[in-house]
C-alpha cells in the first residue's frame, strides 16, 4: 500500500447496519479508516467541510464513498447527483450499498454515474464475504492517481 | 385514430366535389355535342322544353374542370392568373346578362353551328340571363373561396351567399318546371334550360363544398358525427319531399278550381250572349213578319205599285215603313218589285242594294216566307250589313207575291256593340262570330287583335286547333286552342240555332293563367323559404348535436382523465408503499440475521461486552419491525374499518388524544395550551383523536434541548373555513425537508424512535374528510406548526372568533 491510507466514507442511517460494516473492516483493519455519517446532509456537509466537518484532520476527504440509498433529509441519489456534479469529487468512486434490489433503483444510480451497486445480503457469512471482497477489490486492487 | 378521421372526412368531401363537378361537366358536354353533332335531343334533354345554348353548354364544361382542378392542385388555384380569369369570367357574364336582358343576341354565341327556330316564341341557342347571372356567382363565389383564410372571415360568407344564391334561383326555376309551368316561357327573355338549372343545382352545392371544406386545408374538425347527421339528413329529405308534395297539390288545386272558375265564367258569357243573339233574331224576324201577310200592308203596296204617282198611298206608306226606321233602327227599309227595281226608300238617298242581296229575293219571293239574308258586303259602299226579307203576299194564296220589303241592318249599330261587349274587365277576352262557307270559316265582326276582319278574315275548317273551326264544326263546351293569332287561348264554344252562326267566347291563356302564374310564384317562393327553414332548423339540430355530443366526449374524457390521475396517484401511492415498506421490513432482517452471526462467534470467543451490544442491535431490530407491521397494519385500516360517526366538540377529541400521550408529555414537561372556538366536529371519534395525538407525540419527539416546550393547540375560523393547528417551540424543520415530513416512512433524524409512519397516517386521516395539512416552520430551532383542514367533519363554526 502507498501512501497514505484510503479513507471510506460510510453514509448510513440504520445504526446496525452501520456497526456491521465496521465490524466487517475491523476484521479486515480497516476499520480506522471508515468514516460514517448518518443522513445525506451530513455526507455533504462532510463533504464540503461544513457544519462541524471544517477540520480536516478529522474529516478526511475519503478515497471512495459507500452510501445507502434511502436516507434522511437528503436521499441517497440526490447525495450521488450532487457528488457526481461536483467537479471536486466526482471522481471519488461511490458504491451504492442498500437493501433495495428494485430495478429502477439500479437503473437510477447508474444514471447517475454510481460507480458500483452492492445489495446487503440477509445472510450473515454472505456480508462477511461481501466486505472482505470490498476491501479487496477497492483498496487493494483497484488503483487510484495520485 | 384522430387524424385518420380527419382524412376520411376531408376525402369525403374531396369526392363528392369530383362528382358533382362531373356532373355538371358530363351536362356540358352531352349538350355540346348534340348541337356539334345536330342531335338537339341531347340539348333539350329528350324533352319538348327549350334545349341548353351552346354557349352555355361550354361554360358549364369550363366551371366543371376549375372544381375539378381545384380538388387536385388545391395550391396551384391561388395564382395571380386564377383569380383574374375568375374576375374576368364574371364581368363578361354580367356583360352577357344585359345583353340577354335587352335581347341583344349575338351569333357567336352558336359556335359557328347552324341554330335556327323558336321554342314557344323563343329563339333556341341563346344563353339566358338566369343562366348568366349564375355563371357571375359562380365565378365571384370560386374566386372567394380560394383565400386560405376563408373560413369565418368575410368572404367566405359572400362566397356561401352567392352559392345559396344560384342554388335557391336553380330551386326556385326547376320547381317551375316540376310544377309543369316553367318560367319565363311565353315570354320575351329566354329562359333557361332544365338541364342548365340542374347543371347549376349542382355547381352551387359544389361551391358550398368548397367553401365548407376548402381541398388542400387540414382543418382541426369535431369528432365524427356522421352517424346522427345521417338521420337527420334523412329527415331534412323527408321534410323536403313533404314541403315539395304539399306545395304542389296545393298549386294543383288552385289550378283546378281557377280553371273550374274560368270555366264557369267563359261558359256564362258564352250562354249569355248565345241568347240575346237568338233573341236579336227572333225580334228581327218578328219585325218582318208584322209586315208579312198583312192585309192592310199589302193593299196599300199594291195601291202604290199600281199607281206610283197617287201621293197620298205614298205617303201612307212612307209613314209605315219610316216607322221601322225610327223605331228599330234599320239601315234602310225598302219596297222591291218583282222585276228587282227598288220602289221606295225610307230614308232617301240611302245607297243602292246590294247585288249579294238583290240575289236573295227572288228565293225569298218564292219561299213565301220571311227570312234573314246573312251577313254581306255591300260592294257599293263597301259595308256589311243583314238584312229581312219580307215577301208582300195578297190574300189569294197562289197568287204571285207582289214584290218584298228589304228591312237592312247595319251591323256597326247594334250588332257589333253588342258582340263587342264583355261584361268583366279583361285586356284579351273577345267574342267571334263565325259561319261556314265551303271549307272555310269566315270571320263576321271585326276582332281585337286585327283591323277589317268581318268577312275577309277566313281560316281552313281542317285548322283543329282552332277554337273558331271546332265550333263551326259543332263542338260546343270549353276548349283550348290558339287562335287566329296563333296564341294559345281558352275559348267557349255555342252553335246559334236556326242561323249559320257560330260563336266564340275567348281569352287568351296568358292572361287567364296569370293569376294561377301568380299563385305558382308566390307557393314557391313560400317552398324556398321553408325548404331553406327547414334546412336551418336540420342544420341547427345537428349543431347542437355535434355541439352536445362533443361536450359529452370532452367531459368523459375529463372524467377519464381525473379517474385516471386519481387511479395513477393512488399507484404511485401504493407502489411507493410497497417499495418503501419492503425495504424497511428488509433492513431489520438483515440486521438480525448479520447480528446472529456476530452474536455466534462472539458466544465462541466468549466476548461478555460484544455479546450484549449484539443481542442489543438484534433486540431493537426485531422491535422496530414490530412497530412497523403495528403501524402497517394501522394505516392500512383507515377508510377501511369504519366505525359509525358521531358527533363530538373539539375540546373534547384534543383532551382525549391529549391523554394518550400524556406519559411523553408530563416526561418531557411539555406545557401544553388548548383554545377552543366551540367547533364541533362529525366523524369517526378514533381517527379523529388519532391525528392530534400523532402531532403532539410528533411536537414532543422533536422538542430538542428546549428549555420551556409548549405545545399550542387550536382552530382559526378565519374566511369561514376552520383551520386546525398544533404549534410547538421544538427544533424546527429545515424548510428544504418541509415537503417530505408527510411521506411514508420518512424520517429527518435517524437518532429519534419511531417508524416514519406517524405523519402519513395523519395526512392519510386529514384527506379521508377531504382535507389539507401542511407545515410551517421558520426553519432549525424556530418551532414548527403543522395546519390541517376537515371539511367534512365540521359541523359548524361560530362566526367572529379568532383572527
Amino acid at each position: 500500500m502507498k501512501g497514505e491510507p484510503i479513507v471510506i466514507l460510510l453514509v448510513e442511517d440504520d445504526e446496525a447496519h452501520a456497526e456491521i460494516v465496521r465490524r466487517n473492516f475491523e476484521t479486515s483493519h480497516l476499520a480506522n479508516r471508515l468514516m460514517h455519517v448518518s443522513d445525506g446532509q451530513a455526507a455533504l456537509d462532510y463533504l464540503h467541510r461544513r457544519n462541524g466537518f471544517s477540520n480536516p484532520e478529522k474529516s478526511p476527504r475519503p478515497g471512495i464513498i459507500l452510501l445507502d440509498l434511502r436516507l434522511p433529509k437528503v436521499d441517497g441519489l440526490e447525495v450521488l447527483k450532487k457528488i457526481k456534479a461536483d467537479s471536486d469529487f466526482s471522481p471519488i468512486p461511490v458504491v451504492i450499498l442498500t437493501t433495495s434490489k428494485a430495478e429502477e433503483d439500479m437503473v437510477r444510480a447508474y444514471d447517475n454515474h454510481a460507480n458500483s451497486y452492492l445489495v446487503k445480503p440477509v445472510d450473515f457469512s454472505q456480508f462477511t464475504k461481501l466486505m472482505e471482497t470490498f476491501g479487496y477489490y477497492w483498496l487493494a486492487w483497484n488503483q487510484f492517481p495520485h | 385514430m384522430e387524424t385518420k378521421g380527419l382524412i376520411k372526412r376531408n376525402l369525403s368531401a374531396a369526392d363528392s366535389l369530383i362528382i358533382l363537378s362531373i356532373v355538371v361537366l358530363g351536362i356540358g358536354v352531352i349538350a355540346l355535342l348534340g348541337w356539334v353533332l345536330n342531335l338537339p335531343d341531347l340539348a333539350s334533354f329528350w324533352t319538348d322544353l327549350i334545349p341548353m345554348a351552346p354557349d352555355t353548354a361550354f361554360l358549364l364544361i369550363v366551371y366543371g374542370l376549375a372544381v375539378c382542378v381545384r380538388v387536385w392542385a388545391p395550391l396551384k388555384c391561388r395564382s395571380v392568373w386564377v383569380i383574374a380569369a375568375c374576375g374576368v369570367g364574371a364581368i363578361l357574364m354580367l356583360f352577357m346578362f344585359v345583353l340577354s336582358c335587352t335581347r341583344v343576341y349575338w351569333a357567336g354565341e352558336h359556335f359557328w353551328v347552324n341554330i335556327i327556330g323558336t321554342v314557344k316564341g323563343v329563339p333556341v341557342g341563346h344563353m339566358s340571363p338566369v343562366s348568366a347571372l349564375c355563371f357571375a356567382l359562380a365565378s365571384l363565389s370560386f374566386v372567394l373561396s380560394l383565400s386560405p383564410s376563408a373560413i369565418r372571415s368575410r368572404r367566405a360568407v359572400l362566397a356561401l351567399g352567392c352559392a345559396g344564391l344560384i342554388l335557391g334561383v336553380c330551386l326556385i326555376f326547376i320547381l317551375a318546371y316540376l310544377f309543369g309551368t316553367p318560367f319565363l316561357y311565353e315570354g320575351k327573355i329566354v329562359p333557361p334550360a332544365l338541364n342548365t338549372l340542374i347543371a347549376f343545382l349542382m355547381l352551387g352545392l359544389a361551391l358550398l363544398i368548397l367553401v365548407w371544406h376548402p381541398p388542400g386545408f387540414v382543418r382541426r374538425q369535431t369528432p365524427d358525427v356522421s352517424e346522427p347527421s345521417t338521420i337527420l339528413f334523412l329527415t331534412f329529405i323527408l321534410m323536403a319531399t313533404g314541403i315539395v308534395t304539399i306545395g304542389y297539390l296545393s298549386y294543383q288545386q288552385f289550378v283546378r278550381n281557377y280553371r273550374v272558375e274560368v270555366e264557369r265564367q267563359l261558359s256564362t258569357i258564352a250562354d249569355l250572349k248565345l241568347n240575346l243573339l237568338k233573341q236579336w233574331r227572333l225580334e228581327r224576324l218578328g219585325d218582318g213578319a208584322i209586315l208579312f201577310r198583312n192585309a192592310a200592308f199589302s193593299s196599300m203596296i199594291r195601291r202604290f205599285i199600281e199607281r206610283p204617282e197617287d201621293a197620298e198611298s205614298m205617303g201612307q206608306l212612307q209613314g209605315w215603313i219610316g216607322k221601322y226606321v225610327e223605331e228599330f233602327q234599320y239601315d234602310q227599309v225598302c219596297l222591291v218589285d218583282t222585276q228587282g227595281i227598288r220602289r221606295l226608300v225610307v230614308p232617301a238617298n240611302r245607297t243602292a242594294l246590294s247585288s249579294a242581296l238583290l240575289k236573295q229575293i227572288p228565293s225569298a219571293m218564292q219561299s213565301g216566307k220571311v227570312s234573314l239574308c246573312d251577313f254581306y258586303r255591300n260592294e257599293i259602299d263597301k259595308r256589311i250589313y243583314l238584312a229581312i226579307i219580307v215577301p208582300i203576299l195578297e190574300k189569294a194564296a197562289p197568287a204571285p207575291p207582289l214584290g218584298v220589303i228589304i228591312l237592312q241592318i247595319d251591323p256597326e249599330i247594334y250588332l257589333y256593340p253588342f258582340i263587342k261587349y264583355w261584361p268583366t274587365a279583361s285586356t284579351t277576352a273577345e267574342t267571334l262570330l263565325v259561319r261556314r262557307e265551303g271549307s272555310e270559316a269566315v270571320f263576321l265582326n271585326n276582332l281585337r287583335f286585327k283591323n277589317n276582319t268581318a268577312l275577309n278574315l277566313r281560316a281552313p275548317l281542317n285548322r283543329v286547333s282552332m277554337p273558331a273551326a271546332r265550333a263551326i264544326l259543332g263542338q260546343e263546351g270549353i276548349m283550348e286552342g290558339s287562335d287566329y293569332r296563333g296564341e294559345p287561348v281558352v275559348a267557349a264554344t255555342r252553335t246559334i240555332p236556326d242561323s249559320p252562326w257560330s260563336m266564340v267566347a275567348r281569352m287568351d291563356k296568358a292572361e287567364v293563367y296569370a293569376p294561377v302564374r301568380a299563385r305558382l310564384f308566390q307557393i314557391i317562393i313560400m317552398m324556398c323559404v321553408l325548404l331553406f327553414g327547414a334546412g336551418a332548423c336540420v342544420g341547427m339540430v345537428w349543431r347542437r348535436q355535434s355541439l352536445h355530443f362533443c361536450r359529452e366526449q370532452a367531459a368523459g374524457a375529463d372524467a377519464l382523465k381525473r379517474n385516471s390521475l386519481e387511479l395513477q396517484n393512488k399507484n404511485a401511492e401504493l407502489e411507493r408503499f410497497l417499495y418503501t415498506a419492503s425495504h424497511d421490513l428488509k433492513s431489520p432482517v438483515v440486521t438480525v440475521r448479520t447480528f446472529l452471526g456476530f452474536l455466534e462467534k462472539d458466544l465462541a470467543d466468549g466476548d461478555a461486552g460484544r455479546i450484549e451490544k449484539d443481542l442489543r442491535f438484534i433486540r431493537t431490530a426485531t422491535e422496530k419491525m414490530g412497530q412497523l407491521l403495528d403501524d402497517l397494519l394501522e394505516m392500512s385500516r383507515i377508510g377501511r374499518v369504519v366505525t359509525p360517526p358521531v358527533r363530538i366538540a373539539f375540546r373534547e377529541v384534543v383532551e382525549e388524544s391529549l391523554g394518550a400521550v400524556a406519559g411523553r408529555i408530563s416526561e418531557r414537561g411539555v406545557t401544553i395550551k388548548v383554545e377552543d372556538q366551540g367547533v364541533m366536529l362529525y366523524g369517526d371519534r378514533i381517527r379523529l383523536a388519532e391525528i392530534w395525538q400523532n402531532l403532539v407525540e410528533n411536537a414532543v419527539k422533536f422538542m430538542g434541548d428546549q428549555k420551556a416546550p409548549q405545545i399550542h393547540i387550536g382552530v382559526d375560523t378565519h374566511n369561514l373555513e376552520a383551520i386546525f393547528y398544533v404549534r410547538d417551540n421544538g427544533i424546527g424543520i429545515d424548510p428544504r425537508h418541509q415537503a417530505k415530513v408527510f411521506e411514508l416512512f420518512e424520517k429527518l433524524n435517524p437518532g429519534v424512535e419511531g417508524t416514519g409512519i406517524g405523519l402519513a397516517l395523519v395526512k392519510r386521516i386529514v384527506e379521508l374528510y377531504k382535507g389539507r395539512i401542511w407545515v410551517e416552520s421558520a426553519g432549525v430551532g424556530q418551532g414548527t406548526c403543522f395546519y390541517f383542514t376537515l371539511s367534512e367533519a365540521i359541523v359548524n363554526i361560530k362566526i367572529g372568533g379568532r383572527g
